[in-house]
């Protein structure tokens, strides 16, 4: 039992990690990028292609974070430029077309350069597992796990005590009183969108450790837009205890009904807790 | 340091602002008075870069501010404090004032402009790590201003401060205006409070659905049986 709590935290962090892109981009700028799994899996790919260069999984991770900003930030020229002046509620829904329009771009563009078959990253420590009090840790989820609360403890850190982390808060609360303090918003929304992309980097090569295919993409957003909302839209810091929660979730009703019904146990407490606390368990909940 | 030219506003298809003219000069406190829907905030907004106009042009040191992103006009020189306030509710008073300082001139000069900020606003120093949001209405516009004059602009627009205030608290805040202005810093005042804006300006002009119908001295306003009637309740 205690065996399955580690691999349920150990995903955890994964799922929180992947919620924290989604989340970001929402809180900031309201736009709800269902691309963003299918993102990671490009990440993913990428890492693969490297790793067969010869370079190690976890030295890809700041090459895929680079590549990635880049990427969100043509994306977000490209595509999501245009919906910044709408109000919220035509941004959330046509950010989520055009999310969707993308992730079927890149998930099938995806399939016919790559191939539908499913891949994996195998360095030759994949199968090292550390032996602490009868427990075994994988060393691959150890380093994810420690790589999540590094990037949670930097970005909280950015966000409180840089002056660009503060223009970024301000514009995320009220961004017509933030360009009038100076703040370039539009600017502003194009980096955090580009940090929120390339911070995917890091899950990106986690789950590329994993396993992945060109289209498992909708399949992490619906995990991580899951931790979005068990946190509470807006809430930030919430979401990787969100994440946790539905790693430990799954991983209780893996041991007590088997693993067949993992994905449905986890969303039948998903709803459950919406029920009970529409806000989210943490959220301050800006709208439902 | 101002200055409006027949400025024709409109929102889609609906006129706003009719051929609009006005002017602030240096050390100046000018009002603009006019009841609900007059088109007072029109007018800031388009100020402010967060309207675009439809004709007409507005300079302010000879530098045209038409089509100019709100960031550009605050870095002109143009500070202005919104109607409501417009906090960042999970910040806490000194952050809301730090990041009035955004821009490079008044990142570097914050922490002196801090200390006149507290010599201001004594209330706000004990509340500087308190979240915004869980503020009074008299210390959020407190905040509000200061916000604004972290940007270390000699021009500042004021939107319906006094809106949703006390009596004492519009008279401490009406009196700050004053010493503000006394510290070097031109206002644009608009407001529904008639008798306290024409007490504390030089000059005003008086906005009605859109235009502006007269302007003057605030205290030959005061006197002008138009006013008398239509904003101040006397015939």
């Amino acid at each position: 039992m205690g065996q399955t709590l580690v691999f349920g935290i150990l995903n955890g962090a994964l799922y929180g990690m992947i919620a924290l892109g989604i989340a970001l981009v929402f809180g900031i700028m309201k736009y709800l990028n269902v691309a963003h799994g299918s993102l990671i899996v490009v990440g993913a790919y990428g890492s693969l292609f490297l790793f067969r260069l010869g370079v190690d999984p976890f030295a890809t991770i700041p090459i895929i974070l680079v590549a990635l900003f880049l990427g969100g930030a043509v994306l977000f020229l490209s595509l999501f430029n245009r919906l910044v002046e709408f109000p919220e509620a035509t941004k959330i829904k046509n950010s989520l077309l055009i999310g969707f329009g993308l992730m079927l771009v890149l998930d099938n563009l995806a399939t016919f350069l790559w191939t539908g078959d499913e891949r994996s990253i195998t360095p030759s420590y994949s199968g090292i597992t550390f032996q602490i009090f009868g427990l075994r840790l994988p060393l691959i989820g150890l380093s994810g796990g420690f790589l999540a609360l590094l990037l949670i403890s930097v970005l909280h850190l950015f966000l409180s005590r840089t002056y660009f982390g503060k223009a970024v808060r301000a514009v995320s609360q009220d961004h017509e009183a933030a360009s009038l303090t100076g703040i370039n918003v539009s600017r502003t929304f194009l980096i955090s969108f580009s940090i929120s992309v390339g911070l995917a980097g890091i899950p990106s090569v986690l789950i590329g450790l994993q396993s992945f295919s060109p289209t498992a993409g909708l399949q992490w957003f619906n995990k991580g837009i899951i931790v979005v909302m068990l946190s509470g839209i807006g809430n930030i810091y919430g979401v990787f205890p969100a994440g946790l929660f539905l790693g430990i979730i799954e991983a209780l009703s893996v041991f007590l009904f088997g693993a067949t019904y993992r994905e449905v146990t986890g969303l039948v407490v998903f709803v459950l807790i919406l029920i009970l606390f529409p806000k989210g368990m943490l959220g301050s909940g800006a709208e439902s | 340091m101002l200055k409006i030219e027949s400025l024709n506003v409109k929102y889609g298809d609906i006129q706003t602002l009719w051929d609009v003219s006005l002017e602030v000069k240096p050390g100046e406190i000018v009002a603009l008075i006019g009841s609900n829907g007059a088109g007072k905030s029109t007018l800031l907004r388009t100020i402010a870069g967060l309207l675009r106009p439809h004709s007409g042009r507005m300079h302010y040191n000879g530098v045209l501010l038409n089509n100019k992103s709100p960031n550009r006009i605050v870095e002109l020189g143009i500070s202005m404090v919104l109607e409501g306030r417009r906090l960042f509710p999970r910040m806490t008073v000194l952050e809301n004032l730090e990041v009035g300082a955004y821009l490079k001139e008044a990142r570097v000069h914050r922490y002196s402009t801090l200390d006149w900020i507290w010599e201001v606003f004594p209330v706000l120093k004990e509340r500087s790590q308190q979240m915004a949001g869980s503020l009074s209405g008299g210390e959020q516009q407190m905040v509000a201003i200061g916000r604004a004059l972290m940007a270390r602009n000699k021009f500042l627009i004021l939107d319906e401060m006094s809106l949703g205030l006390s009596p004492l608290l519009v008279k401490t805040i009406f009196k700050i205006v004053t010493q503000i202005n006394k510290a070097g810093i031109s206002i644009f005042n608009v407001e529904q409070n008639v008798p306290m804006t024409l007490r504390t300006a030089h000059r005003a002009y008086i906005l009605e659905s859109g235009h502006i119908v007269g302007h003057g001295e605030a205290k030959s306003l005061l006197k002008s049986p138009h006013v008398k009637e239509a904003y101040l309740g006397l015939s």
